[in-house]
């Protein structure tokens, strides 16, 4: 408690400064006095006493300030007035600060924007209870660590777990919410009962469901965002009935915010697994349909390894009770911070390497102008070591200036970040995308990150040229000598290489990305055609009566002007279906070998004019007509790889197969054969693949596909009409183009090279800045040295090609060591590349030959100054 | 006057500073850094002589910790003079000192004794 007085009075004195001084003053003016005096009293003169007792006090300075000193706030008022002087020294230079403090604005803003990237999408927690205390679980095989789990799995790992406190799964789907006058189809996520009690989620309306209450008839929980988008926020929805597909009541209405476990995608309802599908059968018994998220919570007592140890005994358990389906299946545990990582993957590693490369460009221009600065100030600082500052002192003052621009640059930093965050989901999010919706903000968590760069960002570059300024040799700066001559110094040129390196690095990444992304624009997909409209219409009544409606809208598309070719479909290529159904097949008259089971293998359900609506090459034998109808025999047509992979000796047409849907002894028989078409990313390899008649096939849910002669979306009206026509209330749910969904599919490839292709501009930009800084200021140094071969003969075309040869002897070092650098962390990247090397000599030899040119160009005005210096007034220059 | 003066004198012993001013104050109440170190010279018969320099920031060391207070005075001669009191925090802290400095003191002689 004694410390607090002392604060009190420490406190105190800081704010009644000149009293204490006045009343030192006076104390000490008493004791000379006094001992003047006393003198005196012994017999010495007046003016001897006087003058003995002052000198005996001893230096009076010195004393005031060792008292000030014991009060404690010296290093503040030094702080102060360190702060005071920077600023002073910044407004002198203002070219030198704006230069600076663009430069770290740019790297501070750029990193700025990318942690509120990576928090939005990766390491932002759950808006849960406890959200770090989530862990995933995962079936993983060797081949992929992440797969998902089936419900029944799920079941079992909750009844056999005594290290988990609880478990639950979630799985997304899209039921059509219909009501008054409109369908909308949902994001809506099935999950199991107990789904809000793990996450720790109630409701803010009404109630959530819970494994513990049994509900009287399906229910549903609605989200925030649909309830203000649908139904006006209005509190008396809970209770009432909605129609998903078949009526649901509404139980409650999620927290606002709560988007599920995927935050940046939205969520319109929560649907427990007993409402979904309350038969005991279907998705619910399906050991192999691992289509579900599994998350969790341990026991409190429980540790992550104890844990990890017990899920894959129960794993292995499994796997000896249903060799069938959980062969090779490991149970593994991610933590919520382990999953977040794994999501961001390497593409989130090298965002986050690359801006903090941009920095490292940014810092090293600031730190180049400093020690430019540095030999300008040398006669300042020459002085003032010379009447006393310890080096300590100097380079403390020259660290709070950089602290100053630093704090200035964070500040430009973080508006530009403000404005990148607002930009930045129109370039990451896929094309035509409406159910995305990024949430990227300056939260406090950003702003502190930001913040603690900053202040490491004043180490890097204001750590060294200080050390260097206060290094200065006092006597000849005190005699004269040419200041400058103080800045030459390796360290610039260093620099300047280092920064070239860098850039280097930078452009190569974004070479290889952005030849990654127009290798997966020319890519052969398998389907020629691009101008299809993709409709997704839901005609009411029973199967009959769907099937007829669509019979005749089909037919009147067909007649309608601009259109070439209608069918229907399951899916078209490329569409994001997480995964594609697939069926197990058999092919009759052949063993399976024991144990394995039949493979499954994905299919589309299509109708006829398929192929030609979308070009896609038939190889052998024909496409469905109409002669395949529900009495004809059944028929299938199969992809090349199929055919080739499973009748390898004989031609597959005229061979039959056994659907597991299918009755027994019903064989289909292969009257075609088609051209590989990519199903779910552009980059797959290809993979058996086989088309069903949809008149032939148990399958609901269909596509219209629209084979247009101009765009698309133009026959959107047209279509509206003709569905109206056919059933007044059939909806149109979504209208989408073969084209978008494409670009849709490379979406990845193509923000990674926007990206990182923007990023390798800025860098660019940076390091031709620090290059043009360096040569103009060796241009200058060396103006006597011009003046003076000048003089004795030399053109000025000489003069031009001496710095220009500098700067291109600094870019080529920069180059060799970037590429080298380049060729080394290849393999870090290779993961996101395609169709392209990471050692891809034409973009080494791009890159190269761009940074030269910058380089040329940079270093052309200092080079042409050079040829305008007077030789008269060069050789007297200092 | 004069540099034999200067011999007889020795420096104060480090630490002790503190507890030779608590207790000048003790002794003569409230008083002007001047008459301290006048006390503190003539008690110890010249031998320890307070530095100025030593002696003000001690003072202020001492404010901060509240062992004494300051106040503005007239002096004998009517000048206005800066006196200190001892604080009753002051006082307990005159006291751990002289035991501390005792107990050093037993110590050290114990070690110097001879055999």
């Amino acid at each position: 408690m004694e410390w607090l007085g002392e604060f009190w009075r420490r406190l105190a004195f800081l704010l009644r400064r000149r009293q204490f001084e006045k009343d030192l003053e006076e104390e000490m003016r008493h004791h000379t006095e006094s001992k003047a005096d006393s003198y005196v009293e012994d017999g010495v003169p007046a003016d001897e006493a006087r003058y003995r007792a002052r000198r005996q006090f001893g230096n009076a300075t010195l004393l005031a300030e060792r008292s000030r000193e014991t009060w404690g706030w010296s290093s503040l008022e030094v702080f102060l007035q360190d702060i005071r002087y920077a600023v002073r020294q910044l407004r002198r230079a203002p070219g030198f600060t704006t230069v600076a403090v663009l430069c770290l604005a740019v790297g501070i803003g750029v990193n700025s924007t990318m942690f509120s990237l990576a928090d939005g999408m990766w390491l932002r927690p759950l808006p849960v209870k406890d959200p770090r205390g989530l862990v995933y679980l995962s079936m993983a095989t060797d081949r992929d660590a992440f797969d998902g789990v089936s419900f029944p799995e799920y079941e079992d790992f909750r009844d056999q777990s005594k290290t988990l406190a609880g478990l639950t799964v979630t799985q997304r789907r899209g039921p059509v919410l219909t009501g008054e006058g409109f369908a909308d189809s949902t994001m809506s996520n099935v999950v199991s009962e107990d789904y809000f009690t793990v996450l720790g989620v109630g409701a803010q309306v009404g109630r959530v469901f819970s494994e513990h209450v049994r509900e009287p008839g399906p229910v549903v929980v609605m989200s925030d965002n649909l309830w203000h988008r649908r139904f006006g926020g209005d509190p008396s929805i809970v209770g009432k009935p909605v129609h998903l597909g078949r009526l649901y009541t509404v139980v409650g209405i999620a927290p606002k915010g709560f988007h599920g476990i995927e935050p940046w995608i939205d969520s319109d309802f929560w649907i427990p697994m007993s409402s979904w599908d309350p038969s005991q059968g279907g998705e619910r018994a399906q050991r192999e349909s691992r289509s579900f998220t599994a998350l969790g919570r341990l026991r409190p007592d429980v540790s992550l390894s104890q844990a990890r140890a017990e899920i894959e005994g129960i794993a292995r358990n499994l796997e000896r009770a249903y060799p069938r389906w959980n062969q090779g299946r490991h149970g593994v545990l991610y933590s919520s911070l382990e999953y977040g990582l794994r999501s961001a993957g390497t593409m989130g590693g090298v965002l986050l390497g690359i801006v903090a490369l941009v920095l490292l460009i940014a810092c090293a221009n600031v730190a180049n102008l400093l020690l430019a600065r540095a030999g300008v100030r040398a006669r300042e600082i020459g002085i003032r070591l010379a009447i006393g500052a310890g080096r300590a002192r100097i380079v403390r003052q020259l660290l709070t200036e950089s602290l100053l621009i630093a704090t200035l640059g964070a500040a430009a930093g973080l508006l530009l970040a403000r404005w990148l965050i607002l930009a930045l989901p129109s370039v990451i999010t896929p094309p035509g995308d409406s159910s995305t919706h990024f949430d990227f903000r300056m939260d406090t968590r950003v702003l502190a990150l930001t913040l603690a760069v900053s202040l490491v960002t004043v180490l890097a570059f204001g750590l060294f040229p200080a050390l260097r300024a206060s290094r200065v040799g006092v006597i000849p700066v005190l005699k004269g000598a040419d200041p400058t001559s103080l800045g030459r110094s390796r360290s610039r040129g260093l620099l300047v290489v280092f920064q070239v390196a860098l850039s280097m690095l930078l452009l190569t990444a974004a070479g290889l990305l952005v030849r990654t992304f127009v290798y997966s624009m020319h890519l052969d997909l398998g389907f020629q055609r691009k101008s299809v409209l993709v409709a997704d219409i839901l005609p009411g009544g029973p199967r009959a009566q769907v099937r007829a409606s669509y019979a005749q809208i089909l037919e009147q598309m067909r007649a309608a002007p601009g259109v070439r070719h209608a069918t229907l479909a399951m899916h078209p290529p490329l569409w994001n279906s997480e995964g594609g159904t697939a069926m197990h097949i058999r092919i009759p008259g052949r063993a399976t070998p024991s144990g394995a089971q039949d493979p499954p293998v994905k299919y589309n359900v299509i109708d006829q004019d398929y192929f030609r609506t979308l070009g896609i090459s038939l190889l052998r034998g024909r496409d469905f007509s109409s002669a395949d109808n529900p009495e004809a025999p059944p028929v299938v047509i199969v992809s090349e790889t199929m055919a080739r992979r499973l009748w390898p000796e004989t031609d597959a047409l005229g061979q039959f197969l056994h659907l597991t849907g299918d009755a027994e002894g019903m064989n289909r028989r292969v009257v075609g054969i088609v051209r590989d078409v990519r199903i779910n990313s552009i980059l797959e390899t290809p993979e058996p693949y086989f088309y069903l008649p949809y008149v032939q096939s148990n399958h609901e849910s269909i596509l219209l596909l629209v084979e247009t002669t101009g765009d698309p979306l133009r026959l959107a009206g047209p279509l509206r009409n003709v569905v109206t026509g056919v059933d007044r209330r059939a909806p149109v749910l979504s209208l989408s183009t073969l084209g978008l969904v494409v670009r849709s599919s490379m979406y990845e490839q193509e923000a990674a090279a926007t990206l990182v292709g923007g990023l390798g501009l800025i860098a660019l930009l940076l390091t031709a800045i620090g290059l043009y800084g360096v040569i103009s200021y060796t241009m200058v140094q060396r103006t006597r040295e011009i003046g003076i071969r000048m003089a004795i003969g030399a053109q000025r075309g000489d003069a031009l090609r001496l710095v220009l040869r500098q700067g291109l002897h600094l870019a080529c070092f920069g180059i060799a060591a970037g590429l080298l650098a380049a060729l080394a962390a290849g393999p870090l990247f290779a993961s996101l590349l395609y169709g392209v090397s990471p050692r891809d000599p034409l973009t080494f030899a791009a890159v190269a030959l761009l940074m030269l040119a910058v380089a040329l160009a940079a270093s052309f005005v200092p080079a042409r100054r050079a040829t305008r210096i007077d030789p008269l007034l060069a050789v007297r220059h200092e | 006057m004069g540099n034999d003066e200067a011999a007889a004198r020795s420096e104060i012993p480090p630490g002790t500073l503190y507890m030779l001013i608590l207790k000048s104050l003790a002794h003569l109440g409230p008083m002007h850094g001047y008459g301290i170190a006048q006390h503190i010279q003539q008690m110890s018969e010249d031998v320890l002589q307070v530095e100025e320099g030593s002696l003000y920031p001690a003072l202020q060391r001492m404010l901060i910790k509240g062992w004494v207070v300051a106040e503005w005075g007239l002096s004998e001669k009517n000048r206005r003079a800066r006196y200190y009191h001892l604080t009753p925090a002051g006082q307990k802290q005159l006291g751990a000192e002289i035991s501390e400095f005792e107990r050093v003191m037993r110590a050290i002689t114990r070690v110097i004794q001879p055999a």
